[in-house]
């Protein structure tokens, strides 16, 4: 029970990452990542609204027809998009002025409908509790990477501190719409590569494994 | 029936439920986020008026004699920048535009059920939306038949075809601690790449020069317009004479990638500053 709660955990944070494995939620993925810190505060939201929806969902999943599931799930989540945005706006105007823009978007973001349809809707709220978690740590680490990634060839900052001389010419179009495109397909590439190396790696531990019993048989 | 009733229920509780969450906290919060907001913009007021202690709204009415009044139902616009009288009253259902800046008398009148006069004697120059003829009209598009004409005994400009229209919101004096003016601020939107820029520009009429500009509300791409917001970039106008060009990539560095929102801020500001001043010397407070 404990190594499956883990592997619930776990899995968005890699094997099921939401962005970079299973590539959903790529509006505002693309749209929001022009800096570190907006990837950032997104992902936060995010995890925020995720969490919220899947316990709520789960709570409630034995009383919810399924022909008319999905409205009741954009209801909910919505709803605690609002509450979240009109909270952060009251309370703390200064975060709320950085990622105003993004909160609305979280609403249309298909990573939390498809929690709530793929995993809340079927498993007890601890689970999924665990798994909104992972996941929206997942999109956190995700954002924030591309984001990271895109801030320094665009403008050689990264969180705001200039990393990179001033002298060098910064890549403005790291910064535009292609900018997103590019660097969400070398991440992505790069991840591919990692896996198939493991897998690789993985395999001929095996092999040599099975080698070394041969020769002890 | 029985399912169809069932999925009725069902939809309409959770809607219901997910309705008076919403209210509730709708009604809890906002009046906090007002009070954010006033807080804000009276801190803003003064942060761009660093010679004032205090500051009060300053009115058109109150200076000279402007006004702008619609009684109908239609719409009346009366964007007036001029020392003097100017009424728009339009007692039709219709539209009536009658943008006077300044010189010359512009007369706008429907005949049809109701009156439209749009006065301005002053020195200037007359900017009309409709002709840049030496005619300017005013139409009043009403159920009926409507006739406005205009004359304009001056120069008149018909730039109107430009998308920056400064959209002055308020002026506010900023009072030294001897009561004299000390510096002026004013909001003003311009249109952005994203949507409105809302921004509060600060000026000091006796050196003719601003004294900081801040933005308050925008909907500019984020890493890119929405850098307009950056001390870096709003520190290029501080101390600005108010009679440079405000041209973006000349005087105005503009943000890489976001030209848009620098030449929206840059020459809305420009626009802004000289209606302003205009309006203030008509009113004496320059």
């Amino acid at each position: 029970m404990q190594t499956s709660i883990n592997r619930e955990f776990l899995k968005g944070l890699w094997d099921e990452h939401p962005i970079l494995r299973l590539l959903i939620g790529m509006c505002p993925t693309l749209a929001v990542t022009t800096a570190a810190v907006n990837g950032l505060g997104m992902g936060l939201s995010v995890i925020f609204v995720l969490v919220c929806s899947s316990v709520i969902i789960s709570l409630i999943r034995n009383f919810i027809p399924n022909q008319v599931r999905i409205p009741c799930f954009i209801m909910i989540i919505a709803t605690f998009t609002t509450i979240i945005d009109m909270v952060l706006a009251a309370y703390f105007p200064a975060l709320h002025e950085v990622l105003g823009l993004f909160i609305p978007l979280i609403v249309v973001n298909c990573i939390i409908l498809g929690r709530a349809e793929a995993f809340a809707c079927k498993n007890p709220p601890a689970r999924a509790f665990i798994d909104a978690l992972g996941m929206g740590l997942g999109v956190t680490w995700g954002l924030t990477f591309i984001g990271a990634i895109r801030e320094i060839m665009g403008m050689g900052t990264v969180f705001g501190l200039q990393i990179v001389p001033e002298t060098a010419t910064s890549w403005i179009i790291f910064l535009l719409p292609p900018g997103a495109f590019f660097t969400l397909g070398i991440v992505v590439g790069a991840m591919n590569h990692i896996n198939h190396v493991m897998e690789r790696r993985r395999q001929q531990t095996v092999r040599s494994a099975a080698a070394g019993q041969a020769v002890q048989g | 029936m029985r399912d169809s009733l069932r999925l009725v229920i069902v939809l309409t509780l959770v809607a219901a439920l997910s309705g008076g969450i919403l209210a509730y906290t709708w009604d809890k919060i906002t009046p906090i986020i007002d009070a954010n907001n006033a807080a804000a913009l009276a801190d803003s007021i003064l942060e761009v008026m660093p010679g004032a202690v205090s500051y009060e709204i300053w009115t058109a009415e109150a200076a000279s004699s402007v006004d702008a009044d619609a009684t109908a139902s239609g719409t009346a616009d009366a964007d007036t920048t001029a020392s003097g009288t100017a009424d728009a009253g339009a007692a039709a259902t219709g539209t009536v535009d009658a943008d006077a800046t300044a010189s010359g008398t512009v007369d706008a009148d429907a005949a049809t059920s109701g009156t439209v006069d749009a006065d301005t004697t002053a020195s200037g120059t007359v900017d009309t939306a409709a002709a840049a003829t030496g005619a300017a009209d005013a139409d009043a598009t009403a159920s009926g038949t409507a006739d406005a004409d205009a004359t304009a005994s001056g120069s008149v400009d018909g730039t109107s075809g430009s998308s920056l229209v400064a959209t002055i919101h308020e002026i506010y004096r900023g009072l030294d601690a001897n009561g004299k003016t000390a510096a002026v601020a004013f909001v003003v939107d311009a249109n952005g790449y994203g949507g409105t820029i809302r921004m509060i520009v600060g000026v000091e009429p006796a050196a003719r020069k601003l004294t900081q500009i801040k933005v308050l509300e925008h909907a500019e791409t984020p890493g890119l317009g929405a850098r307009i917001t950056e001390p870096a970039f709003l520190r290029q106008f501080e101390n600005k004479s108010i009679d440079d060009a405000f041209a973006a990539k000349q005087d105005v560095d503009a943000i890489a990638g976001a030209t848009v929102s620098t030449i929206a801020v840059a020459s809305t500001i420009k626009s802004a500053l000289t209606e302003v001043e205009t309006e203030l010397r008509a009113g004496g407070a320059w």
